[in-house]
């Protein structure tokens, strides 16, 4: 063995351990994407309202809000993030139910206690075919339906001409299509200690609310003004339910009963302790993934890259025979780098991500094939087989690095360019090109130096 | 060891450099036929839209069924495509919350109990941000590329090695619109990542092409092209089926998203193979022949 070969070796050895190291027990250790382990990832816009215009101010407690929000609904590792002028990103991993997040996340959530006024009479239940015994009598239910329901949206209509131009009046639908013409605002949100859920004496979930010193005693006066009457619980601009006052209430305690469940009541008494978000927000994207699909992705991936791998290693081994096994051994090095690059970077792992992987199991021994190709050229025209492997190795190098070149630039391109999974790809793809290099130029090199310095004459 | 002498290969390749570049045109120019006529399945990514992934738990998935039930609240235009167990895959235009809603309340009533394992909805400022982010680093990644180029080899060898990416990716698009595949954001990143790839065949036949100039009076410029294409076929056609092996298991085995993100490398870097051989030495020959002097 040459002096050279021997340092190269123990550098190489020493690349590998700490590679190891840094790997192995790999449990836990390579952060994944949403795509991979499930999540939602969302961007909001917030959007400025009459009354709240949007600042740098009203977007840092839009942030701690929703942080409150989040916090509070238990969800692990939650990232809010800024982003641009008005946008805030939102990363929830491991969520089951995306619905429930988007609604606990984009619900305003402004709750007022509101003078009723007047009520729309109700819209009867719409008919259901299976419920008449043919279509003549279908019809003719149907059209009284549609009568029905037009008589009371010309009575909204004319309610919401009276709130026309009145700053205190208001109209507001409940559920079922009915609504309200509503006068001044008695308490809100604003002036809630506290928000729990409960159950009411029927074992329904409710909320309930205990009003600071303020709140109670607005409360304590709306009560008063209004035994016998109905006081609208409203949040955001739709009518929860417009319970009759039986008598004065001085605790500043009130419940708000309704047909949610004990999921919705949950979310409710949520938003109301976090508070009501300071401007409105709009989705702009949402990309949700069960956590058993990212599962899927996982395992599928892992099997592809394995098929992928053997394949490359048994054609690597037919074709070169002895040198293909200094290949296939330099890929495990390659691949080994990859994951322990991807830890020690933090970087994302992500679907794309694994796909950039296995595709680099692929061109990771390419420059293998150009500098065995160059050496069996060097051989043929008369070198010794020492000789033969320092030419292949210095004249494939040029070529090996030109064509690396190349796919780094468009891999950085993509990490300028492209979201959260391209992101990944990007990364992966990098550090696999990178990788790759290294194995090609160095650890082949150091095997072949010296498996091959004791045969002087052996074939190629 | 490895027995097969590529020394001896001697394909005249260059005497059918005009069947082959003949054919070339006719699939770029099929492929902007394609891409004009039938154009390309944009994703929701770029269109903005909703795409939804239900699993049913207790049927199996069955399209006309499901799209009897969208029709029933005025979504029969979505796209519906059954996966693999129990998996139904929706697409559609619109993006707002009630649709959503509507469509998974629509699908428990008539189909059965379903959960949901993917939502993906962008609205249309994101969709157009994401269009011009594709676009703008399509074109930085060949300028960069041509930069690189350029300053690697003479202005010649890089401009017909861009010209083989630039027919590369013409096809990769031409493939994308017969087969109607999805294009999302994904399929850019093939796109660039091919680009990048498929190149380093190309700078293999022209650095050997360079290494051999010094020849090209005496051998001319067919055969010398000729010469360094048969003296580095084995290693063009060796990587790229290095390459294309785990494309293939991703293609088979790696599930929807990976399926789809595999047929752009495996078409990409297919044709990307023939374009080194073919597309940039013919040009080259071309090129010479027209104007000997550079």
């Amino acid at each position: 063995m040459l002096r050279r070969d021997k340092w190269r070796l123990v550098f190489v050895a020493a690349v590998v351990v700490i590679a190891a190291i840094v790997v192995f027990p790999i449990q836990g250790k390579v952060r994944l994407g949403l795509d991979l382990r499930g999540g939602v990832h969302i961007i909001l816009r917030a959007k400025p309202t009459a009354e709240s215009p949007l600042t740098g101010d009203s977007i840092d407690r839009l942030l701690a809000v929703l942080r409150s929000r989040i916090d509070q609904y238990g969800i692990a590792e939650p990232v809010l993030q800024r982003e641009g002028e008005d946008r805030i990103a939102i990363d929830l991993p491991g969520v089951e139910d995306p619905e429930a997040a988007l609604e606990l996340i984009g619900r305003t959530a402004v709750l007022q206690f509101r003078q009723v006024l007047g009520e729309s009479p109700r819209v009867p239940a719409k008919p259901i075919r299976s419920n008449y015994d043919n279509d003549e009598q279908f019809n003719a239910a149907q059209e009284r339906w549609d009568e029905a329901k037009k008589s009371v949206d010309g009575y909204i209509e004319e309610m919401k001409q009276t709130a026309k131009g009145n700053n205190d009046l208001m109209v507001a639908q409940n559920e079922t299509g009915g609504a309200y013409l509503l006068g001044r605002k008695y308490v809100g949100g604003g002036e809630l200690k506290q928000a729990e859920t409960t159950f009411d004496q029927f074992g329904k979930p409710a909320v309930s609310l205990k009003f600071n010193d303020e709140g109670a005693k607005l409360f304590d006066e709306a009560t008063a003004a209004n035994i016998g009457k109905q006081i609208a619980i409203v949040l955001d601009d739709m009518v929860i339910s417009a319970p009759v006052v039986q008598q004065r209430i001085s605790g500043g305690e009130a419940q708000i009963t309704g047909s949610f469940s004990t999921e919705e009541a949950n979310r409710l008494s949520i938003m109301l302790r976090a508070g009501a978000l300071p401007v409105g927000v709009e989705v702009l994207e949402n990309r949700s993934i069960g956590p058993s699909l990212g599962a899927d992705s996982i395992a599928q991936g892992v099997k592809s890259g394995l098929i992928g791998a053997a394949l490359v290693v048994i054609f690597m081994l037919v074709y070169y025979g002895m040198l293909g096994i200094a290949a296939d051994f330099a890929l495990v090095v390659a691949m080994l780098l990859v994951v322990a690059a991807l830890i020690a970077l933090k970087s994302t792992l992500t679907l794309p991500g694994i796909g950039g992987m296995v595709l680099t199991i692929g061109m990771a021994v390419d420059g293998n094939i150009l500098i065995y190709e160059r050496m069996k050229e060097e051989f043929r025209s008369g070198k010794t087989i020492m000789a033969a492997l320092d030419a292949g190795f210095s004249k494939a190098l040029a070529v090996i690095l030109d064509s690396n070149i190349t796919t780094l630039i468009a891999a950085a391109i993509l990490f300028y360019f492209g979201s959260g999974p391209i992101r990944g790809f990007a990364v992966t793809l990098s550090v696999g090109v990178v990788a790759s290099v290294f194995c090609n130029v160095v650890v082949t090199r150091t095997i072949l130096g010296i498996a091959l310095s004791g045969r002087k004459n052996h074939k190629l | 060891m490895a027995t097969f002498d590529a020394s001896k290969l001697n394909f005249k390749f260059m005497n059918y450099r005009h069947i082959f570049v003949g054919i070339s045109l006719f699939f770029i120019a099929a492929s902007f036929a394609l891409l004009l006529a039938k154009g390309i399945n944009f994703g929701v990514d770029f269109t903005g839209g909703l795409l939804l992934q239900v699993k049913f738990e207790e049927k199996t998935a069955d399209v006309a069924a499901v799209r009897e039930a969208l029709a029933g609240i005025g979504q029969g235009g979505a796209t519906i495509q059954a996966l693999d167990n129990n998996d139904i895959m929706l697409r559609f235009q619109a993006e707002d919350e009630q649709i959503r809603k509507d469509v998974l309340n629509v699908l428990q009533e008539k189909i059965g109990p379903l959960k949901v394992m993917r939502v993906d909805k962008i609205g249309p400022v994101v969709g157009s941000e994401l269009r011009t982010d594709a676009a703008v680093s399509l074109v930085l990644a060949l300028i960069g590329i041509l930069i690189y180029m350029a300053y690697r080899f003479r202005f010649r060898f890089g401009a017909v090695a861009v010209a083989a990416l630039m027919h590369d990716v013409i096809i990769m698009l031409g493939a994308y619109s017969l087969t109607g595949k999805e294009v999302s954001v994904t399929f850019i990143a093939a796109i660039l990542t091919v680009a990048g790839y498929s190149l380093n065949d190309s700078i293999v036949v022209l650095d050997r092409i360079r290494e051999n100039w010094s020849r090209v009076r005496s051998l001319g410029i067919e055969e010398l092209v000729n010469t360094s294409v048969n003296q580095t076929l084995c290693r063009t056609i060796n990587t790229s089926v290095t390459t294309l092996l785990p494309v293939i298991a991703m293609f088979i085995f790696g599930g929807e998203v990976i399926s789809n993100f595999a047929f752009a490398f495996l078409v990409g870097i297919g044709v990307g193979t023939y374009s080194s051989i073919y597309v940039a030495s013919s040009l080259l020959v071309e090129w010479y022949k027209r104007s000997p002097n550079f």
